[in-house]
């Protein structure tokens, strides 16, 4: 999704490595993805449902900067 | 000395072969070992130290498979402070995909198409390394299997998201 807009940055992030990241958002299953550091998606989830993630992500940051 | 075994050569060559549509930079952000003995560093700092150079040599395996279509270089922040800054890295080692001659997106978009927005933290060995390879063919092709539909939602937005995915190699 972060190749058909600049504005997405995606990391993907080794779990083992990087302990104080994973039990900042309780990673216990992989995968999981956080969408801007509040919403979470655990396990594989199908294109429509990150897709949502991410409108729902940008409607609370444009919320925010009313 | 290759960390790719011979069979998964050929099937990678082949791959990048038929997959790469043009050059792909690959940019490795680590902490070196040059310049400190083991001993000096912190545990944490010393894994990150060792992740890096064996993703520097995995993703050096890469390169040379490529027929010069990817490219790797590597950013010591320890030599260059700054560097993890200007691309907004904050976790070690990390290796950014973007195309090489950037795009055409570079107007319009914020800084971050031209620092690359696909990024791997971490050792991007195991599942995780043919995930790279098919987002560096993606890259380069400027494609993805993305439905029409979410792609023009994605050419919709204009704010700042930032996805983290959690894997592990196995």
């Amino acid at each position: 999704m972060a190749m058909e807009s600049p504005w997405i940055v995606a990391d993907v992030i080794e779990a083992n490595e990087f302990p104080e990241l994973s039990e900042r958002y309780v990673v216990t299953t992989v995968p999981k993805t956080i969408v801007n550091g509040r919403l979470q998606l655990v396990g594989p989830r199908p294109e429509a449902q990150l897709l949502g993630a991410i409108r729902e992500a940008v409607a609370r940051e444009t919320r925010d900067d009313v | 000395m290759t960390l790719v075994a011979e069979k998964d050569r050929v099937t990678i060559r082949d791959v990048l072969a038929r997959g790469l549509a043009s050059r792909v930079e690959l940019l490795l952000f680590t902490r070196s070992l040059a310049e400190h003995s083991p001993l000096d560093l912190s545990s944490a700092d010393r894994a990150e130290a060792l992740s890096g150079a064996e993703s520097q040599e995995l993703l050096a395996d890469l390169v040379a498979l490529s027929d010069g279509q990817l490219s790797l270089t590597v950013h010591d922040v320890v030599a260059d402070p700054d560097v993890a800054t200007r691309y907004n890295v904050s976790n070690l080692p990390t290796v950014v995909l973007r195309r090489a001659n950037g795009g055409d997106d570079s107007a319009v978009a914020p800084s971050e198409a031209e620092r690359g927005n696909v990024r791997f933290s971490g050792w991007p060995g195991g599942y995780e390394f043919s995930v790279l390879i098919a987002d560096a063919v993606d890259l380069s092709g400027a494609r993805t299997d993305l439905s029409p539909a979410t792609r023009e939602v994605l050419r919709t937005i204009r704010s700042r998201v930032h996805l983290q995915v959690f894997v592990t190699p196995t």
